[in-house]
């Protein structure tokens, strides 16, 4: 090993106090570019997920549905809840000018009870008209949904029998679905003739909060694919207008209700990661000096000893170099840590989808990361190491005797 | 091997007065020779240390030229001169010099590690403080040392690279009598063994050690005896 990097490591680990005192800024440093950024990162990829997986132009709920729940934190953030409105409603909306196609959802919500595995949101939706979610199933699951087959988001926990119980009826897991980082994750899928069975049960159990109906009567959302040309929040205004009792939101201002949130997080956390970056080069501009000042003799000894002004400078830098790198790598490991074991209450806690970025993005951050620390400390250390070579030999040796 | 300073000068510019320049050595001449041992006293403030810093490449002259044997050591590149430095010019500069970070023995070794770093000066730099009468410290702290401990320690350091000259700057300055004895016979000894010495200093214990006594006064050198 090279004497200067050796020397420096020696300087490090002789003075332990001095070390982890610029190796605990380093590790903020790097936690918060690196912690930061996957947090950022982590919102837009759940959103990109999200906008995607919604895969519908327009969805039309009953307008009444509008003031009991927030539609959005039902379709979006996956609040089990459930609402109905007339059947008929599909056909309605299929004739209004603009619309391509359309596919009705029915909701159901289980209860923590005995007669059911877990709390979560059933989402039936019609095999045959489908166009959003069976293109995800069908990621995961080549098959044909049957009666009584659902498939379960991420997050849904099930045992090796592959089997859930919804109002004691008893439902096999087909498949699961990929990570969307959204509460999408905590819904299950059927096919609409499952879903009715299973309101036709909690009724007879008197657990249905709509015990008046017939479930083949009813239909809880309509998803709508609008045409080529038409302007999407004219055709939901268009629905608006002509079918009765709906409310038609266009998708975009769904989600943007979410993106907006989530823009103005990411605002915030960008400043806070700025914040930190500059507190931290500060800090470590002012510690650095103050330990320089205080090693100033030190260095005059080695000058005097025979350490070329370049020598000097290379072990100044080598040493702060050393110790970012150390540093950077805690300040990540530490940071990517936080937000794997805590993604899902992250994601909960902020209210927008989260969603890791993949294994390679995350990789090219962390080395970016490291570069920037080092660098940091490089740059840092070589403005101190350049003071202090040029100083005066004779000069240091005279002070401080 | 000669070490000679021909007709050297230096100023310092005085806080307060920035017009007027201090005169710190004024056209001092001094001629180092292998074996002899050249005692340069005077009281403090004279401009000792500041004639001893040009002679050892440290602080450049005003006026006039310092040359080590054929070579102008003011002529030199930072890089050129601080490896003459390490290996030519033993240096024991004023006060406590010890790198606290290493051990006594590391700090010995360490002008070696500088340009050889493969060299394994274990064994000579424990004969050396063998020698300087700190052998069982070699392990040590500096930071456990007494002054005079510290003071053998650096002149163990200015010996390991058997440089043909040795600058010792008030190596016995703050010593006891037993110590400064004992330090003055070590110089003596180097110089015996065919090093060119300086020594500079205030008392007069050195005198009986010594080939050539100057005395400096007010940047002033002159010839004693
Ligand atoms: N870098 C400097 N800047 C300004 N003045 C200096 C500088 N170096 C030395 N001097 C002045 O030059 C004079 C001689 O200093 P020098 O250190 O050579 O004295 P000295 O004889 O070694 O004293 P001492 O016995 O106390 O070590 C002093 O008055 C000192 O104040
Ligand atoms: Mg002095």
């Amino acid at each position: 090993m090279d004497f200067i990097v050796k020397f420096a490591l020696q300087n490090i680990s002789r003075r332990p106090g001095r070390s982890i005192a610029v190796l605990l800024f380093s590790v903020l440093f790097a936690a918060a570019i690196f912690g930061g950024t996957l947090l950022i990162g982590s919102m837009q990829q759940g959103l990109r997920v999200l906008n995607s997986r919604l895969g519908a132009d327009i969805v039309v709920v009953p307008a009444a549905a509008k003031t009991k729940f927030n539609v959005n934190s039902v379709l979006l953030q996956g609040t089990p809840g459930y609402f109905y409105m007339e059947r008929k409603v599909l056909d309605d909306v299929t004739g209004i000018e603009g619309v391509e196609k359309v596919s009705p959802q029915l909701f159901l919500a289980s209860m923590t009870a005995d007669c059911c595995s877990a709390s979560l949101q059933i989402v039936g939706f019609d095999p045959r008209s489908d166009f959003a979610i069976q293109p995800w199933i069908r990621e995961t699951y080549g098959g044909l949904l049957g009666d009584g087959d659902i498939v379960a988001g991420s997050n849904v926990r099930f045992t090796d029998t592959r089997m859930l119980k919804f109002y004691d009826v008893n439902c096999k897991v087909a498949a699961q679905l990929a990570k969307t980082g959204s509460a999408l994750d905590n819904a299950i899928y059927a096919n609409e003739d499952t879903v009715k069975r299973l309101i036709a049960a909690s009724q007879k159990k008197g657990m249905n909060q709509y015990n008046s109906f017939d479930p083949a009567d009813v239909t809880s959302a309509v998803l709508v694919k609008v045409k080529d040309g038409y302007d999407i929040e004219k055709v939901a205004g268009e629905i608006n207008l002509h079918v009765r009792k709906v409310k038609a939101v266009a998708a975009k201002n769904l989600i943007s209700d979410v993106a907006s949130g989530l823009s103005g997080m990411s605002d915030m956390i960008g400043i806070c990661i700025g914040t930190i970056w500059i507190l931290c080069v500060l800090i470590m501009m002012i510690v650095f000096t103050m330990l320089m000042n205080e090693r100033t003799r030190e260095f005059a000894v080695l000058r005097v000893l025979g350490t070329s002004r370049s020598m000097l400078s290379r072990m100044v830098i080598s040493e702060a170099v050393l110790i970012n790198l150390a540093g950077g790598a805690v300040g990540i490991l530490l940071s990517f840590l936080f937000v794997m074991l805590f993604n899902t209450a992250i994601g909960n806690l902020l209210k927008v989808p989260f969603l890791m970025p993949s294994v390679s993005t995350i990789l090219l951050l962390a080395g970016a990361t490291l570069l920037i620390s080092i660098l940091a400390g490089g740059i840092i250390s070589a403005l101190s190491a350049k003071r202090i070579s040029n100083m005066d030999t004779s000069l240091i040796l005279r002070e401080g005797e | 091997m000669k070490l000679l300073a021909d007709n050297i000068s230096k100023s310092f510019a005085r806080a307060g007065s920035q017009q007027k320049l201090f005169s710190a050595v004024q056209e001092a001449s001094l001629l180092l020779e292998a074996g002899r041992l050249i005692a340069v006293k005077g009281r403090s403030g004279s401009g000792k240390s500041t004639l001893l810093n040009m002679l050892g490449g440290l602080l450049k002259p005003d006026a006039g030229h310092v040359f080590f044997g054929e070579t102008e050591l003011y002529t030199l590149d930072d890089a050129a001169l601080s490896r003459l430095r390490n290996q030519k010019i033993g240096i024991i500069p004023q006060g406590h010099t010890a790198l606290r970070s290493l051990t006594v023995l590391e700090n010995v070794i360490l002008p070696v590690r500088l340009y050889e770093p493969e060299r394994d000066a274990a064994k000579q730099a424990q004969t050396l403080l063998q020698e300087v009468g700190i052998g069982e410290l070699a392990q040590a702290n500096p930071a456990e040392l007494s002054g005079g401990e510290l003071r053998r320690m650096a002149i163990a350091r200015a010996l390991i690279q058997n440089p043909p000259v040795l600058l010792a700057d008030e190596p016995t300055g703050d010593l006891d009598d037993e110590n400064t004895e004992l330090v003055l016979r070590l110089l003596r000894k180097a110089a015996d063994a065919g090093t060119a010495v300086l020594l500079v200093t205030h008392e007069s214990a050195a005198e009986p050690y010594a080939d050539e006594v100057y005395a400096m006064n007010a940047g002033k050198l002159q010839f004693v005896l």
